[in-house]
């Protein structure tokens, strides 16, 4: 089956690469333990902290996986090879999605692991279902961003961009420290990002609050608009390359 | 020895239908024009050479046949459809260009990747029985020799039991012995009924497969035959002698120098040793022989550039 060939080769590819997926997997953990810990004083501290580093994790495979991975693959000779055999480029973007996705999984499987091990965590079934729904809801647009990042930057341009914006959506995201933490004039960039609404769903999952239906609007937005954008630079890309 | 489970069994049942047909194919990259107006006409069941110097669009018109590129106006039809058209891919075989390969897959992996594609696709017994790849299919693709490389790049390209082949200049760089296990499982395709369009740059390459030769120059078609039509077309013979460089012959077709010798190419070597001898040129040495394929294509190419 073609989709499982590709989801397999996409992951064979990932693991057999080890400085690559290594970090990406583990870089979570290892700033939970340097900068997580000091905000968990407390459970339910430790509990948010844990839920935005979730949300950190699945922006690292987005970024470094996905949209490196796809700025690197456009210019190699075997993608070319790939668009002319007889299958849908969605299909073979659905199994590397699927591959991203289960690296995204392992990820925050260790994450939650450390953070057993360095804080206090601990919440209600219902609480921790909400919260991984949460980080779930919030790899689409992330993975749309990683897309476009992907199609509309160079090979050797992609990992500098993806490093500037994981750096940038982390702080202004609200993961490095709960967002009710933030100065006024942060606070207002940040809710324009849509790393700060996945860590507000998260947060909400936590605490119990009641979800509304505007974050959810909203990051479907994201997703739709950088979908956009990713689809105008591969056109973009294919028509440069393939005119 | 062909093969036992029906290759090309899905052959398109229109035999008549060229496998490929361009009408006037224009394409420019910038300033450069890579094909201008090229016609083209190849029948199945034949294995067609296209041949031509550097810079002549013969990879510019494979990227077209095989739906990479598109060109700036002109029509194409593989197969009797659009090469982009699943229907079409699925009984068309490709290598990958310069034969990249993801480095960490193994070779098993990428043939497994590449088989599941097609409905009917080779078995690994078929498949190694062709081409020597058995006892590399647990490396990665990484560590293959550029040779190695080569080889499973045009073992992907039969792996689906493909109707038409294209290969872009399947043997560079290859051991004689990786250039005779390529030759052969072209010829055993043919004979099962396949059709194969390749690009090459040594001559003797299309001389010992191809039944079909066009000869392509600055973006067209130059000429198109059998082996012995291109080479008619410019002389069947080869006189050569050291000795005076005449400019002009009665019955040679094309005249050079080359070290010290002058070659003359010519249909009635008869009528060119006459003239020779009314013309009272020095010459020492005489040798004549039946030209080959390489000396028929550069005075074809050489006769064009003069005119």
């Amino acid at each position: 089956m073609i989709l499982y060939q590709y989801f397999k080769t996409s992951l064979l590819g990932l693991i057999r690469t080890p400085s690559y997926s290594l970090v990406t997997i583990l870089v979570p953990s290892i700033i939970f333990v340097i900068v997580g810990v000091t905000f968990s004083d407390g459970r339910q501290e430790a509990n948010f902290a844990l839920g935005s580093f979730c949300v950190f994790s699945s922006l690292g495979v987005a970024f470094f996986q996905f949209g490196v991975g796809v700025a690197n693959d456009k210019e190699s000779p075997w993608e070319q090879y790939a668009r002319v055999l007889p299958v849908h480029p969605l299909s073979r973007l659905f199994a590397t999605i699927l591959a991203s996705l289960v690296f995204v999984s392992v990820s925050i499987c260790i994450l939650i692991v450390v953070a057993f091990l360095t804080t206090d965590i601990g919440m209600p079934a219902n609480s921790w279902l909400k919260m991984l729904f949460g980080v779930f809801v919030g790899v689409f647009p992330l993975a749309a961003m990683g897309l476009t990042i992907g199609y509309w930057c160079s090979p050797k341009g992609a990992l500098p961009v993806a490093n500037l914006l994981y750096i940038i959506l982390a702080f202004l995201g609200g993961i490095f420290f709960h967002p009710s933490l933030m100065p006024e004039f942060m606070n207002s960039i940040s809710i324009f990002t849509p790393v700060r609404h996945i860590v507000n769903l998260t947060q909400a999952g936590i605490s119990g609050d009641p979800w509304t239906t505007e974050p959810f609007l909203i990051l479907l937005a994201y997703t739709i608009l950088f979908l956009i954008l990713a689809a105008v630079g591969y056109r973009r890309d294919e028509a440069k390359k393939y005119r | 020895m062909v093969n036992s489970t029906g290759m090309n069994a899905n052959l398109t049942e229109a035999k008549d239908i060229n496998a490929v047909q361009l009408c006037n194919i224009v394409k420019s990259f910038g300033s450069t024009k890579a094909l201008r107006g090229l016609n083209l006409e190849l029948k199945q069941g034949e294995i067609h050479a296209l041949l031509g110097p550097n810079a002549a669009g013969k990879t510019t018109a494979i990227g077209i046949m095989t739906g990479i590129r598109k060109s700036d106006s002109g029509s194409v039809s593989i197969l009797g459809g659009y090469p982009w058209e699943k229907s079409i891919r699925l009984q068309v075989g490709l290598t990958p260009q310069e034969s990249g390969f993801p480095d960490n897959l193994r070779v098993s992996e990428i043939l497994d990747l590449v088989k599941s594609h097609f409905p009917e696709p080779m078995t690994d017994d078929e498949l190694f029985a062709r081409f020597p790849l058995e006892k590399l299919k647990n490396k990665q693709a990484g560590g293959l020799s550029g040779g190695q490389k080569r080889l499973l790049a045009v073992a992907l390209s039969f792996i689906g039991n493909p109707n038409l082949v294209f290969l872009d200049e399947p043997t560079t760089g290859l051991d004689v012995e990786s250039r005779q296990n390529i030759w052969k499982a072209i010829l055993d395709y043919r004979g099962s009924g396949g059709t194969v369009v390749l690009t090459t740059h040594y001559l003797e390459e299309a001389e010992a497969l191809a039944s079909r030769i066009v000869v392509i120059n600055e973006g067209k078609k130059l000429a198109d035959g059998s082996l012995e039509q291109i080479r008619d077309l410019v002389g069947s013979s080869r006189v050569s002698y050291r000795g005076d460089l005449p400019t002009m012959l009665d019955g040679a077709t094309h005249i050079k120098q080359q070290d010290d010798r002058v070659i003359i190419i010519t249909n009635d070597s008869d009528l060119v040793i006459r003239s020779m001898v009314r013309n009272d040129l020095e010459f020492q040495d005489l040798q004549i022989r039946p030209a080959n394929l390489e000396e028929a294509f550069f005075t074809l190419i050489d006769n064009s550039r003069q005119k």
